[in-house]
């Protein structure tokens, strides 16, 4: 099964400790993802969903199980993997058509090659013209355009988003999924998508992955069987939106906020 | 751009409609402009005795006599030398502390409660130790003058560092950055701002403190002058040496400034 699909996560487990206490996040995570397949997973905030995607992209390292990218393992970040967060995460020193080429620094290309694959991807996303202008004069749905570009440079073999619209306006947002769309079509990438809104994971997704939190759990996942491109009025996807979002009707119980686990300078004072 | 306010000259006029008219540099120079009539007024009715208030003229013409004999580019040099040696000692050690302090939390721990102490103490604080230890010679102008700019260096070091956006650090590691790349690429572009403040406040303090210390231990230098003039009761060398001082001082950090501006050309325009 592993050898035909691009990414595989067998058994995977990761467990924070806070003050000498356990912390399940993701218990028993199994999932394969075939190439060139959109997988959307959604679910409600503490599910595990992003720290699942720190886990693929390699910047959280300790955890059980297996996460096998073509059959093999993966360790640490990786130029074969892809990732575009909410926050663009643009360097505000650098020009549009320098922060694409952030990516490229450790790639093989020559510096030709490196140009030519930056234009082609400033294309791909729709900004030519603004190679030179600076992160302050662009807007946020421009400035994830961007990143989408900064993310695809290097041809990897996945591109994961961790809830790339999610500080965005409702017509930037809709905008966007649909350019997500054609881009995934014209790339043919695969890509996982982790969002909280379930118009998105269903428009998007060749299949939804619904988690449940506490510790972080794969519920259900949900075939959406409608060809791309797709239109957000489709009446089957309508349907299929309902049906997931009846997972979530049941009203949470209310509980205090946990810590919340972010990554301290510290973490990187000496990562490096 | 101007806030008027309605204080009634005569022609019913406003300080605000004038200020207007002058623009900004007009506005500026009022104040100046009110204190030097103030002064010839003062110098002309001998409010205060001549001796200690020379009239503004006499100033003028200590200036055109400093420079005519050339006292005033000897002292000057040798005062800048001093600066210039100083100011790049303490950049040096400064950059350096600030970089180590700034990337690791051990090396912090170990020495910063030390740098705090050391820091609390102000640069004539450690005159008459550094007198003692090192003598009054060129060394100890350069030392006090280190020592005045390693703090604001130092400092603002530390702050740019600390201040980089930790998820910055997260993109250089998905791009496999090595340590030097991280350096380049983003450390040290991501902390310029404030690292250019420390350059900036430390080349201030470095002028006070150059300032101070010719006051006090001095055969040459523009501190020296003033001093040496004051006990030689000559008032009007005294405040040409003023003059030569704020305007030094003034200049120094107008080219950082512009040094500083065209390094952060993409942070400029975004105001």
């Amino acid at each position: 099964m592993s050898s035909t699909s691009t990414l595989s996560l067998q058994g995977l487990r990761k467990t924070y400790h806070v003050e000498g206490q356990a912390l399940p996040v993701l218990d028993d995570i199994n999932l394969d993802i075939a190439p060139g397949e959109f997988v959307s997973i959604v679910g409600s905030s503490g599910c595990g969903k992003s720290t699942l995607l720190r886990l693929l992209i390699g910047l959280e390292s300790s955890f059980d199980g297996r996460i096998l990218l073509d059959g093999q393992p993966v360790a640490g970040t990786g130029l074969e993997r892809g990732i575009v967060f909410q926050d663009h995460r643009l360097f505000p020193w650098l020009s549009v058509e320098q922060n694409i080429g952030l990516a490229l620094e450790n790639s093989p290309h020559s510096p030709r090659e490196k140009a030519a694959a930056i234009a082609e991807h400033i294309a791909l996303v729709g900004l030519e013209g603004f190679e030179t202008a600076y992160p302050h004069q662009l807007s946020g749905g421009m400035s994830q355009r961007v990143a989408i570009a900064r993310g695809l440079v290097n041809r990897p073999r996945i591109l994961l988003l961790d809830e790339p619209f999610g500080a965005l306006d409702a017509l930037t947002r809709a905008n966007l999924q649909q350019e997500l769309q054609r881009i995934w079509q014209q790339e043919k990438i695969t890509m996982v998508i982790v969002t909280h809104d379930v118009d998105e994971a269903v428009l998007l997704g060749d299949r939804v992955v619904v988690m449940e939190p506490r510790p972080g759990r794969i519920k259900r996942i949900v075939p959406v069987a409608v060809p791309h491109p797709r239109s957000r009025s489709d009446a089957r996807l309508a349907r299929i939106r309902d049906d997931i979002l009846r997972d979530f009707a049941q009203a949470e119980v209310p509980r205090l906020a946990e810590h919340p686990v972010e990554p301290r300078f510290e973490d990187y004072a000496f990562a490096w | 751009m101007t806030t008027s306010f309605s204080l009634a000259l005569p022609g019913g006029q406003t300080l605000g409609h004038i200020g207007r008219r002058l623009g900004g540099l007009g506005l500026a120079l009022l104040l100046p402009a009110a204190m030097l009539y103030l002064w010839q007024l003062a110098a002309t009715h001998e409010w205060v005795t001549p001796l200690l208030l020379p009239a503004p003229a006499m100033v003028l013409q200590a200036l055109v006599d400093l420079h005519d004999s050339g006292e005033l580019w000897e002292h000057l040099g040798i005062s800048l030398g001093r600066v210039g040696w100083g100011y790049l000692a303490g950049v040096v050690l400064g950059l350096v502390l600030g970089a180590a302090m700034g990337l690791s939390k051990t090396v912090e721990a170990y020495l910063m409660p030390s740098f705090k102490a050391v820091s609390l103490v102000p640069v004539l604080g450690w005159l008459p130790l550094f007198i003692m230890l090192i003598g009054i010679e060129e060394g100890l102008k350069v030392l006090i003058i280190a020592k005045a700019v390693i703090v604001p260096v130092t400092i603002n070091t530390v702050k740019g560092i600390r201040n980089i956006a930790p998820g910055h650090f997260e993109v250089a590691r998905i791009y496999r950055f090595s340590p030097l790349q991280t350096l380049t690429r983003l450390i040290v572009p991501s902390a310029l701002p404030s690292l250019a403040t420390g350059l900036r406040l430390g080349l201030a303090n470095a002028w006070m403190a150059l300032v101070a210390v010719e006051l006090l231990a001095a055969s040459e230098g523009v501190g020296f002058l003033m001093v040496h003039s004051r006990q030689l009761f000559q008032l009007d060398m005294v405040m040409a040496s003023m003059v030569v001082i704020g305007v030094t001082g003034w200049v120094l950090d107008r080219i950082l400034q512009s040094i500083e501006q065209r390094l952060l050309a993409w942070r400029v325009t975004a105001y």
